[in-house]
Order: structure tokens, then C-alpha cells, then sequence
């Protein structure tokens, strides 16, 4: 093969861009590329308004409550940190991605195959944000302060390495820990262990009562943990002056760098040579006769077809963490209303803001399987066909799927609320109402979208965005709609002492939603059949 | 012939396409193809790559819809029944079609559960299917970490845990090593035997001549020619007045889809 001479770097990332470039030229041919198009524009606009806009408000920020006090530069740091920690793994199934075991059948070197997947978590929409935010963050550092302009950039350079080496670290564990039955019951050990310790902290703390000295003692706390972390440091670096302390903070960053480094390095060097993982279980002797699972309510078949969709969804490593991470931020909300109620007098009830927040959550979460309902079947979606199964009763089946996770969900969310005191009947009524009128309104709009424009995603990969770009916006737009008529509906109530009025109005909205999702369910199998081929060729 | 003689000829027929036609834009895939096949009868359905073989299997199994003509399976129109007509028939896809993240053991019961079997039967001939095919090592695995090979005996398996009337195999020796194939071979062998309608396309010649009691042949989505071997040797021994003793399947083959190129014609670099 002529092939096989290695040329030079800018060669070979010429020849990638071709390759890309030429993909996308093909992926055009498609009429439903081509209205992908429009909304993949249409993202990219919004998108740029968040850059500008929020680079804007950090310049700004910066600018004028520095001089005030220096500690805003460690929430500047933690914001940045969370967005391109969390944002990208919220957001990943409307973002843009590169397979990188696909690009190690390149005939690329290792130097660059791990440059370039550092690389490409720049051009994550998250970390190229954040980046440049923290550019405008440090222009203003700058004009303020022009003796901390060094301090702020080395601080900022350290930063940026961290967060882009934990960024792709965790999730190259996290998907390695998914594919195996072992690592898998690991990480579900795993967060139990965190459910029991996140108990015996809840009776660690006093419930009733104003403590101060314990409100005290968890600002403390907090301060420790701020200290130590890359966040903290990165302000120290900043406003602590170039004393022998900010030196062992630099050279603690660096050494933190230095490890995640080694950590990637491993891990790309596993996916450069080609290995996946396996759960290699070579047992002999007969096969255990396991019967599926027969669901209460459901036939036969449906509960098949609810089993096998479960199964995926438990196997679906970002799915799994976005529980996770649910149930942790569900946690989080509810220690920090009890933090705010005891240090600041500030009372939040938990139940009225903790469980719609965390339900609407959980509903942006599981978007994608709903609108982009046969994603990750891949080749499977054949059988669906092939199957004597009516389309309307799959389509059913995995809608029930989908209700089924966030019904547990709710049920967790709820008991994590309840850790935190009683929770009003009233209020989680009407999460229960709103939830199910929610879920009519995005299941039925799911159905569509999943055969308008379906988008095939292979389920062994992790970096993938997993819903086209039209759904992607649709989804957003339709639960912005209906998380929005959700509290303008409480607020007014409120205002009008009319507790009985969300209960009126999300009731009517569930008997339109049931209508407009037995309307789906009608309409969504004949476009499918009509637009068979169509499927197909995405899908197939 | 009497008239109920006639009517249990058509009875007899499970396959009838009558000028099936399919379009991919320009390009006619299938050009109007007549094809009949009997009750126990084990077609291999031959040609060369892009003839249209996959995609008369995939109209024939609901997975394509045809631009024109008519299916009838089973007696049954395919169109107006395609649910009845699904729940009978078996089949492995060109693209075998595997839920691939469920393990071998957890695919094939699910398989059977779509098609209507109860919970415990599904499980019970899942194992015995898993131990058939010598996949009981890898019963706990994901089929997505299955070789080629293993998927395809996993496909196999899937096509025929409902015992289906009719089989549509598209390829299924390709790949497959030699111990497996002659396991597959028993197997569809005793399928017949029971009754049952294979409907096969496989270039590997040698096991369709073996195997296969009919055969049909298309070339650029139309039918060459069909009938059994021995009608078909018949033929080329007429047409070609060379007398061959051993006129194989492959020399049938050849014959009728025409003679590979001239020695002239090499590539220039190899
Ligand atoms: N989805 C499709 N879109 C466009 N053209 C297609 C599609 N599927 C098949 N074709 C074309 O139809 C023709 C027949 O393809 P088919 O897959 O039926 O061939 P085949 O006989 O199965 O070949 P092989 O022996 O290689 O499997 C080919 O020219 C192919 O390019
Ligand atoms: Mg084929």
C-alpha cells in the first residue's frame, strides 16, 4: 500500500479534515440532512449567543466587583469548572462528537492520536465556552490589576489543562466501567454506598431548630473543600501574591495535571491498540434457563419489549450517570436549603421547588431516548420490522420504558427530599399531575420526531451525540414550553392566593396531553410506514 | 389434471412473486421477477453481488416495500397481512439484525417472546438453542463482543426459535468455520424434512448443490433461470453441445451469468 508512508502532521490532519469534510458533503445528499442543516444553524446561532453574551457578563463582572473583594474570582472558577465539567455530559446527546476508536484505524501515530483527542475536547461547545470565558475573565484581571495579568494567566493556563484532562478522563473511565457486567454492578454499589453515607449525614445534622455553631461548622466545611479545590487553588494563585504558598499550590495543580496525563495516557493507549472491553466470562456446562420478565399490567410481549429496553437503557453509560448525577444534585438541593434555612434564616420549602426542579430534570435527561426513540437499537431496528409486533404496540412499549425509569426516579427523588423533613402531600401531588402531563405532551412529541427524523447512533460509543439536530432543538424548546407553563402557573397562584388553580390547570393539560398522545400513537405507525425507506436508511 | 389437483398445486405454493419490482431512484434493483417456491422445497437463490438478491429477500420478509408487484406468502397477501405472515416465517437478514448491547442468552428470549411464545418456553428453547449452536460459553456475553461468525449462529438461532414455516437466510454460511456450517447443514436439513420452506441465498456453490433441491438464478434484478439442479443441467447440456460429465453448480453458474473476463485484462500495479 502506497498508503502506509507516514507523512508529515499537517498531513495527516489534512487528510482527516478531508475525510470529515467529504462525509459531510455525502451526509448532505439526504433531504433530511439538509433540514438538519437549518437547525444545526439555528443551534449554532443560540449558541453563540450564550459565548458572546456570557463572555460579556464575565468581563463585566470582573471588571467591577474585583476591586470589591477577590473572592468572586472563586465562583468565577467553580462556574467555569461546572460548565465544562457537567454541561458537556447534560448536553452531550445535542452535541456535536468524533468517535475516537474510529480515528485510531487512521494510520496515525500515538504522539498525535492523543494530542488530537486533547485537542478535540476543546471544540466540546462546553470547553470552548468556558474557555473563552475565562479569556474575558482574564482581560478584565488585566485592565484592573495589571501586576496579576502573569499570575492570571499561568492560573488560568493550569486551570484550562485540568479541567480538559478531567473532562476526558472520567469519561473514558466511566464508559470502560460500562462495559462490563462487574464494573457496572461496581458503580451501582458504588452509589448505594453513597446513598447510605448521604443518610448517616442527614442524622448527623440537627433536624429541627437553628443551629448556628453547625451552620458554622458546614461553612467551614465548605471553605476546606473550596481551598483544596482546583478552584480554590486557581484563585490562590491569583490573589495570594508569589509567595512559597502559591508555589505549592502551582506545583499541587501541576502535579494533579501530571497524574490525570498518565490516566488518559493509559486509557487512549488501550483504545490506540484497538482493545474493547469484554466481559471475557468463559464459563462451560449448559446454559441457565433465565425466563424474561413479566411486568405487572402488560402482555406478554410488551413486557419483552419493556425488559429489552430497560436492559439497554441500565447499559447506556451516560444514561446511568445522568441518573447519578439526578439524584446527586436532588441531594445537593435539598442539604442546601437546610444550609440556607439554618445559617441565613432563608426558607425554601424543600418539596415546593426540589422535586419539579429535579423532575424537570430528569425529563431533559431522558429526552433523547424519547425523541429519538430507536437510537440505540442500531442494527437491531431491523428486527422491529421483521418482527410480528404492530409498530403502535413498540412504540407503546417503549414510551412505557421511558415512564418507567422516571417513575423510579420520582420515587428516589422523592425519598431523598423526605430525608431533609415531611413533605407536603399537596406539593407532591401536584409534581405528580405536572409530571404526567409533561411526559403525555414530550412522549407524544417524542413519537413524532422519533420517525420524522431519526438519527442512528452506535450504543458502544461513548462520545456521540444521540438525538439529530431538529429533535435536539424541538426537545429543548417543547420542555422550555412546558417547564415554563409549570411555574408561571404556581407563581400566578401564588400571587392570587389560588393554591387550588396549578391543580385546575394541570389537569385539564393531562386530559389534552392524553389526547394528543393517543393521537401519536394513531398517526406515528402509518408515517413511519409510509417513510419506511427513509427510516431504513438512517436506521438500518 | 383435475381441478383439485390444480387448487392443491396452489395450495402447495408458500412463495409466489409475481413481477416483483423495486426501485432505488434510477437504479432498477429487482426488475420484475416471477418466482414460485413449494412446501418443503429448499431454494438457493443465486447470483452475482448487486443481482438483487438482499433486496428480493428483504421485500419478500416486510422489510422493504416493493415499487410494484405482488407477494404472496403463505397464501396470505403480504401487504394486507404482513403481521400474520411475519409471526410464520423466519428470517436472517443481510444485516443479521441483532439487539447487540442484550447478551446471547437475553436476545434469543427475547426473540421468541416477540414472536409470541410464553416466558419459559422462550427460555427453555433459548438454551437448547445456545447449546445447539455450541454458543453455551457465550451465552452471558454481549452479542456485541460475538465474532462474525457467532453472530451469525446467533441470528440463525433467532430465525427459528418460533418454529417458522418458511426460513428466509440471506448468507447464512458466510463466515461461519466448517464445524459450525455442517451443524447448520444438519440442521436445515432436518427442517425440511419436517416440513418446513427455505428460501436461501449463499455464494458458496459447493453447499448450495448439496443442500438445495431448487434453484433460482437472477442477473440485474431479473430471473435467468430456475428449476432443479438436474433441469438446470439438463438445459446448459442442450444449449452448450459440450459434454461435460461433471457439470457442477459452479459451472452452471458461470455458464449463465456469463465467463469472467479475458487473461488480457489485469490491473497494471499487481
Ligand atoms: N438502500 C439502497 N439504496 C440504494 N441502492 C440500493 C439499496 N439497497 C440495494 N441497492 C442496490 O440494489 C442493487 C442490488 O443490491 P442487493 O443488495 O440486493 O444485491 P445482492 O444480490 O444481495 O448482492 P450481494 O451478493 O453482494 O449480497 C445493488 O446495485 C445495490 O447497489
Ligand atoms: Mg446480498
Amino acid at each position: 500500500m502506497a498508503m502506509t508512508s507516514p507523512g508529515g502532521i499537517t498531513d495527516q490532519f489534512s487528510v482527516l479534515a478531508l475525510a470529515r469534510w467529504q462525509a459531510f458533503r455525502n451526509s448532505l445528499r439526504r433531504k433530511q440532512k439538509q433540514y438538519e442543516l437549518v437547525f444545526t444553524v439555528m443551534y449554532w446561532l443560540g449558541g453563540l449567543g450564550i459565548f458572546l453574551g456570557g463572555g460579556a457578563l464575565f468581563f463585566a463582572a470582573t471588571f467591577f466587583l474585583l476591586p470589591k473583594s477577590t473572592a468572586m474570582l472563586g465562583v468565577v472558577f467553580w462556574i467555569l469548572f461546572l460548565v465544562w465539567q457537567f454541561v458537556p455530559v447534560v448536553l452531550e446527546g445535542q452535541s456535536p462528537a468524533v468517535d475516537f476508536r474510529e480515528i485510531a484505524r487512521y494510520p496515525i501515530t500515538f504522539k498525535l492520536y492523543y494530542l488530537m483527542s486533547l485537542a478535540y475536547g476543546f471544540f466540546d461547545p462546553a470547553a470552548a465556552t468556558a474557555v473563552f470565558w475565562s479569556l474575558c475573565t482574564w482581560l478584565a484581571i488585566t485592565l484592573r490589576k495589571p501586576e496579576w495579568a502573569l499570575r492570571a494567566a499561568l492560573a488560568f493556563a493550569l486551570f484550562i489543562l485540568l479541567n480538559l484532562l478531567m473532562n476526558r478522563v472520567v469519561f473514558a473511565w466511566v464508559s470502560r466501567i460500562m462495559q462490563t457486567r462487574k464494573g457496572r454492578e461496581r458503580l451501582v454499589m458504588f452509589g448505594m454506598l453513597c446513598a447510605v453515607m448521604s443518610q448517616f449525614m442527614v442524622y448527623y445534622q440537627p433536624r429541627g431548630g437553628v443551629s448556628q455553631t453547625r451552620a458554622r461548622m458546614l461553612l467551614t466545611f465548605f471553605t476546606n473543600v473550596h481551598t483544596f479545590s482546583p478552584a480554590g487553588m486557581a484563585q490562590a494563585i491569583i490573589s495570594k501574591g508569589w509567595v512559597a504558598a502559591t508555589t505549592a499550590v502551582v506545583a499541587g495543580l501541576a502535579g494533579v495535571i501530571i497524574l490525570l496525563g498518565v490516566v488518559l495516557f493509559r486509557q487512549l493507549w488501550r483504545t490506540y491498540c484497538g482493545e474493547i472491553g469484554s466481559e471475557g466470562s468463559k464459563r462451560s456446562g449448559a446454559v441457565q434457563v433465565q425466563p424474561g420478565w413479566k411486568l405487572p399490567g402488560l402482555s406478554e410481549t410488551t413486557s419483552a419489549v419493556v425488559e429489552k429496553e430497560l436492559r439497554y437503557m441500565m447499559k447506556d453509560p451516560k444514561l446511568v450517570m445522568n441518573v447519578i448525577m439526578i439524584w446527586a444534585v436532588c441531594f445537593l438541593m435539598t442539604t442546601g436549603s437546610q444550609f440556607m434555612k439554618n445559617a441565613f434564616k432563608f426558607n425554601l420549602q424543600n418539596s415546593t421547588y426540589v422535586l419539579p426542579f429535579t423532575m424537570g430534570y430528569s425529563f431533559l435527561v431522558i429526552s433523547p431516548q424519547v425523541f429519538n426513540m430507536f437510537w440505540s437499537d442500531a442494527t437491531g431496528f431491523q428486527r422491529w420490522l421483521l418482527s410480528p409486533i404492530p409498530t403502535r404496540q413498540i412504540i407503546a412499549a417503549k414510551n412505557i420504558s421511558v415512564a418507567v425509569l422516571v417513575a423510579i426516579n420520582m420515587v428516589v427523588i422523592t425519598g431523598i427530599a423526605r430525608l431533609r423533613g415531611p413533605i407536603q402531600m399537596t406539593q407532591l401531588a401536584l409534581t405528580l399531575l405536572c409530571s404526567a402531563y409533561v411526559g403525555l405532551f414530550m412522549f407524544g412529541a417524542g413519537n413524532f420526531f422519533s420517525v420524522w427524523f431519526p438519527k442512528r447512533v452506535d450504543p458502544t460509543k461513548m462520545t456521540r451525540k444521540n438525538v439529530s439536530e431538529a429533535s435536539g432543538i424541538s426537545s429543548m424548546l417543547l420542555l422550555a414550553a412546558l417547564g415554563g407553563s409549570w411555574f408561571l402557573v404556581t407563581v400566578i397562584a401564588t400571587g392570587l392566593h389560588m393554591p387550588w388553580l396549578p391543580f385546575a390547570v394541570a389537569a385539564s393539560l393531562l386530559v389534552l396531553g392524553a389526547v394528543f398522545y393517543q393521537f401519536s400513537l394513531a398517526k406515528v405507525p402509518r408515517i413511519a410506514e409510509k417513510g419506511l425507506d427513509k427510516l431504513l436508511a438512517e436506521l438500518g | 389434471m383435475t381441478l383439485a389437483e390444480v387448487a392443491k398445486a396452489f395450495a402447495d405454493w408458500v412463495v409466489e412473486v409475481n413481477d416483483l419490482r423495486r426501485e432505488f431512484g434510477q437504479l432498477v434493483a429487482v426488475d420484475g421477477l416471477n418466482l414460485q417456491v413449494r412446501r418443503a422445497q429448499f431454494l438457493g437463490f443465486l447470483g452475482p453481488n448487486g443481482a438483487g438478491k438482499s433486496t428480493t429477500i428483504k421485500m419478500l420478509t416486510g422489510l422493504l416495500r416493493p415499487s410494484g408487484g405482488s407477494i404472496r406468502i403463505l397464501g396470505m397477501d403480504l401487504e394486507s397481512n404482513s403481521v400474520e405472515v411475519k409471526r410464520r416465517i423466519g428470517v436472517v437478514p443481510e444485516g443479521l439484525a441483532l439487539f447487540e448491547r442484550l447478551t446471547g442468552n437475553q436476545l434469543l428470549n427475547f426473540v421468541g417472546r416477540m414472536y409470541g411464545l410464553d416466558r419459559d418456553t422462550a427460555a427453555s428453547r433459548a438454551a437448547e438453542l445456545l447449546d445447539f449452536m455450541e454458543l453455551s460459553s457465550a451465552a452471558e456475553q454481549l452479542v456485541a463482543d460475538y465474532s462474525h461468525g457467532m453472530k451469525k449462529k446467533i441470528a440463525l438461532a433467532a430465525a427459528v426459535i418460533h418454529r417458522p414455516e418458511i426460513l428466509f437466510l440471506d448468507e447464512p454460511f458466510e463466515g461461519v468455520d466448517a464445524v459450525a456450517a455442517r451443524t447448520l447443514k444438519e440442521m436445515l436439513s432436518r427442517f425440511i424434512a419436517h416440513g418446513g420452506t427455505i428460501f436461501l441465498t449463499s455464494h458458496v456453490l459447493e453447499v448450495v448443490e448439496r443442500l438445495c433441491s431448487h434453484i433460482a438464478i437472477i442477473q440485474n434484478g431479473k430471473l435467468v433461470v430456475s428449476g432443479s439442479i438436474e433441469e438446470l443441467r439438463a438445459g446448459v447440456r442442450l444449449s452448450s453441445d459440450s459434454n461435460e460429465s461433471a457439470l457442477t453448480l459452479e459451472n452452471i453458474f458461470l455458464r449463465v451469468v456469463g465467463v469472467p473476463k479475458s487473461d488480457s485484462q489485469e490491473l497494471s500495479w499487481l
